[in-house]
């Protein structure tokens, strides 16, 4: 006999609001740099914002030894450094100090996990939050299956097909594998104890405000989505720039990368959402079908051509804001000879009928001149010779949709300049949050963390869309793991990246925009 | 005009956002058409930079980046400030400005691509001598749409031609130059005042041409006898003059049949600006004269023409452009290049004063 969740007569479902279930999130490495920049402020925010349901705590499990209060007292320093909303307002945080706490383990050690098992449960009777759980595995890739694993047999992961009166929820944090075979065999360790339905793969870039704005943009405004495709599409441009190098990730970097860290992952999401087809509907697996398709239509890499294709870099000294800063190869724990990249650029294509032969630029790297993540769209010519002037045409027309900073959407397009015989001049048409809506929207990890808690996985990666895209870049890193770079480090710090990223575009007689 | 405030390199944004945050309770609002960088080595020449800068914006906003560099090795600084400029009650414009020292100039080029507003044209004024560049002007104009560059910045006005035909050979994008914007007026008038085939016939093969100009200088018109000097270039370009010498202000051309000179007058003028060209006298082969005399300081040109039988009635063209006003900034910002300009620089790059 099945027996259906409670539906609570008194809940409104049309509060515009989503309403998370108890529970009590347990955060796997609490000591870590994520709990404290981004997971703890996640939770302060919504608590702030009334989000959290009213039956919740969280636990943070970790190896280090400390009680509650000073685990509480770190999280309230990193609150008032890292929250969108600082300082932590002390009434309120009297209140949600009081579901935080702190359990001490190692990731093997069983006696561990029937300890948590019982503190739970202490919990659950103390806050009412009915056994639901949400484990967030802040931790290397290597520990998932394990921590999965330890979880399972302590009974603290539920069966779906046995369990229905509560639930078992896993976020898992990118890298999801380090290549295909890795990613299939992470998989098939985690789907050992877990149904996919319980798995949450954390993208956090799905998170943000602007990325999820895109769909609004694209599948509520038909005036866009006629001119979407390849008749009226020039090409593409995506870039993930940051200023800051890998700071203190050395050891992390030197078995990542950029493909990796960013492209596989992050740019691959944005792609997709880009270039998908409308869903049936605005559920989770319909637009993740739809994602999967994109990811399906991009066509592999020649074989024989990888290099042609894509390019790679690494930062040498230059200067960032005037200052001058380190190469990639004298930061901390790298070694001075490493052939990581923190650049890559890439052409690629999507065989479908909506994008066929619209070049796709895209662009990542560490320490170019400024932090930028948006997504160009430059339009075809106008048709014929009008408005030309000394051979040359009017600008293209560019959407450009800013994902960060400076969060918008905006319009290139030609005007005449007022005056007898005026020329054309693009002007700019621009939208921008932070002018017409005021207070800072929630960060991504709120929205997030929030979705998991509320059973919506339409923000989370599935497990063929992340199998899809190592697929794609899979061979690229067999290649540059065969192929040593003679020429690294091969662009300044400071600088936009290597010359032959620019060659990339020349050769199609394009250029990367100016961010 | 806003208040100028120094910032760190990295709060430029920052600390802008904040100024028109302050704005917004007085309705008023930030406006962009281009990015206008602004370049300079020698202070002096700021006064002058900014009265076009300041023309430029009451007409056509736009995001400022002036950069004042110091070319004084034992210097070490690097600066920035930020203003919001008041244009209007309604609207003003972002400006940023650099200083530094020759020690930093590496990190500039990356310093002020990272401030230009994304989509809209960038037109760079580069206020120093191409030709003795760091690096900054080779890295910026692969992003600029418009390159304008200041004849009186080079040692000698051959060398600044021979290099602008050099860099508009190099580069994509428009090339112009300040001086030659001031002469656009004096073109015009002479096109309208030769506009029969007669005329340029007579003009073509004219004996002498005597350009009187405003010999005053300043900081930024080091060198006077510019204008004069691309106006007679000018001439020489469009009517297939070949050059062939020049000496004490003089220059001769060869007009295929005889030979024309052409001799720059200088003459102090208060109210004009430096080299303005006062008075232009043509005469022909024929005896023929014509006289084109600016009205005082008016932005007038009479037109006296007389033959060795009668005087004609003089008439009154209009000068345009003969300061820094809409008609010259529309012109150094929005007028493609055109053929003309390069003939001239192509003349201009042969007069060499013999020894």
């Amino acid at each position: 006999m099945t027996t259906t969740l409670f539906k609570n007569p008194l809940e409104e479902t049309t509060r515009g609001s989503k309403v998370a279930d108890p529970c009590i999130l347990v955060i796997f490495g609490a000591t870590g740099d994520l709990t404290g920049r981004k997971l703890l402020p996640a939770l302060y925010n919504l608590a702030r914002d009334g989000q959290l349901p009213a039956h919740f705590a969280c636990v943070g499990f970790a190896r280090r030894d400390k009680s509650h209060d000073v685990f509480r007292g770190e999280m309230l320093d990193d609150v008032n450094k890292f929250s969108r909303v600082k300082p932590a307002e002390p009434e309120l945080w009297g209140t949600f100090r009081e579901q935080l706490f702190y359990h001490r383990s190692e990731f093997d050690d069983d006696d561990g996990y029937i300890a948590l098992n019982k503190f739970l449960q202490q919990l659950d009777t103390q806050f009412g939050t009915r056994g639901n759980r949400v484990f967030y595995l802040s931790t290397q890739p290597s520990y998932f299956p394990l921590i999965i694993e330890k979880l399972k047999q302590h009974g603290l992961i539920y069966d779906v097909n046995k369990v229905q009166d509560k639930w078992t929820r896993i976020i898992i944090e990118k890298p999801f594998g380090r290549d295909l075979q890795s990613a299939l065999d992470l998989q098939k360790d985690i789907t050992q104890h877990l149904d996919e339905s319980q798995i949450y793969r954390i993208d956090h870039y799905l998170g943000k405000e602007t990325v999820q704005n895109l769909l609004v943009f694209r599948f509520s405004n038909p005036i866009f989505e006629s001119v979407w495709n390849n008749r009226y599409i020039d090409n593409v441009q995506i870039t993930v720039a940051e200023e800051i190098g890998i700071g203190t990730r050395g050891r992390f970097w030197e078995e990542a990368g950029m493909l990796r860290d960013i492209v596989q992952n992050h740019m691959m999401q944005l792609l997709s959402l880009v270039c998908m087809e409308p869903p049936s509907n605005m559920r989770g697996d319909a637009i993740r079908n739809e994602k999967v398709k994109v990811m399906e239509s991009i066509r592999p890499f020649p074989s024989n051509q990888i290099g042609n294709f894509i390019v790679r870099g690494q930062y040498g000294p230059g200067f960032i804001d005037g200052a001058p800063v380190a190469s990639y190869r004298q930061e901390d724990n790298v070694d001075r000879d490493s052939v990581i990249e923190t650049y890559a650029a890439m052409e690629l294509f999507i065989d479908n009928w909506r994008w066929g032969g619209v070049p796709f630029y895209l662009r990542a790297g560490k320490r170019l001149p400024k932090r930028a993540t948006e997504i160009a769209i430059t339009f075809k010519d106008a048709p014929g010779f009008l408005f030309q002037s000394e051979g040359k045409k009017p600008a293209h027309n560019v959407l450009v949709i800013r994902i960060q900073p400076d969060e918008g959407i905006s319009l290139k397009m030609n005007c005449k300049v007022p005056g007898l015989n005026g020329p054309i001049q693009p002007v700019k048409m621009d939208f921008r949050y932070g002018s017409y809506f005021g207070s800072a929207p929630p960060e991504a990890y709120e929205r997030l963390i929030c979705d998991c808690m509320s059973g919506d996985n339409t923000l989370f990666a599935r497990a063929d869309e992340v199998l899809a895209s190592w697929r794609l870049f899979t061979p690229v890193l067999d290649y540059w793991e065969g192929t040593r770079p003679a020429d690294f480090p091969n662009y300044p710090s400071g600088t936009w990246g290597p010359a032959e990223a620019d060659q990339l575009l020349a050769r199609d007689g394009r250029q990367w925009r100016l961010i | 005009m806003g208040i100028r405030m120094e910032v760190p390199l990295a709060e430029i944004e920052t600390e802008l956002s904040r100024l028109w945050d302050e704005e917004k309770s007085k309705n008023r609002f930030k406006a962009c058409l281009f990015n206008l960088v602004v370049y300079t080595e020698d202070m002096q020449q700021e006064p002058f930079l900014q009265e076009l800068v300041n023309g430029t914006l009451e007409k056509f906003p736009c995001r400022v980046l002036f950069i004042q560099a110091d070319p004084n090795r034992n210097n070490d600084y690097l600066r920035a400030y930020v203003s919001n400029e008041a244009i209007t009650t309604a609207f003003g414009c972002d400006q940023i400005t650099l200083e530094y020292s020759a020690s930093r100039a590496a990190a500039i080029p990356y310093i002020i691509t990272s401030h230009l507003v994304p989509d809209l044209p960038v037109y760079l004024i580069w206020g120093a001598d191409p030709s003795q560049d760091r690096g900054i002007l080779n890295y910026l104009q692969q992003f600029t749409n418009r390159l304008i560059f200041n004849p009186g910045s080079t040692d000698t006005l051959q060398k600044f031609c021979a290099g602008m035909l050099a860099r508009i050979a190099a580069v994509d994008c428009e090339v112009v130059d300040l001086h030659w914007g001031f002469i656009s007026g004096w073109r015009e008038v002479l096109a309208r005042t030769f506009d029969t085939e007669e005329r340029t016939r007579q003009l073509k093969f004219s004996k002498t041409i005597k350009i009187t100009y405003n010999t005053a200088k300043a900081p930024f018109f080091p060198a006077p006898e510019i204008q004069a000097t691309y106006l007679s270039s000018w001439l020489a370009g469009q009517l297939g003059w070949t050059f062939l010498s020049a000496s004490n202000g003089c220059f001769t051309f060869s007009s295929g049949t005889h030979q024309v000179k052409v001799e720059l007058v200088p003459k102090e003028a208060d109210g004009l600006i430096p080299g303005a060209i006062m008075e232009i006298e043509v005469t022909t082969a024929e005896d023929h004269a014509f006289i084109l005399t600016r009205k005082q300081k008016l932005p007038k040109v009479v037109v006296h023409i007389s033959t060795t039988e009668i005087c004609e009635l003089p008439f009154t063209l209009p000068l345009k452009n003969t300061q820094i006003g809409l008609g010259y900034i529309k012109g150094l910002f929005y007028q493609p290049s055109c053929k003309h300009y390069k003939n001239m620089l192509q003349i201009a790059s042969q007069i060499k004063e013999s020894p």
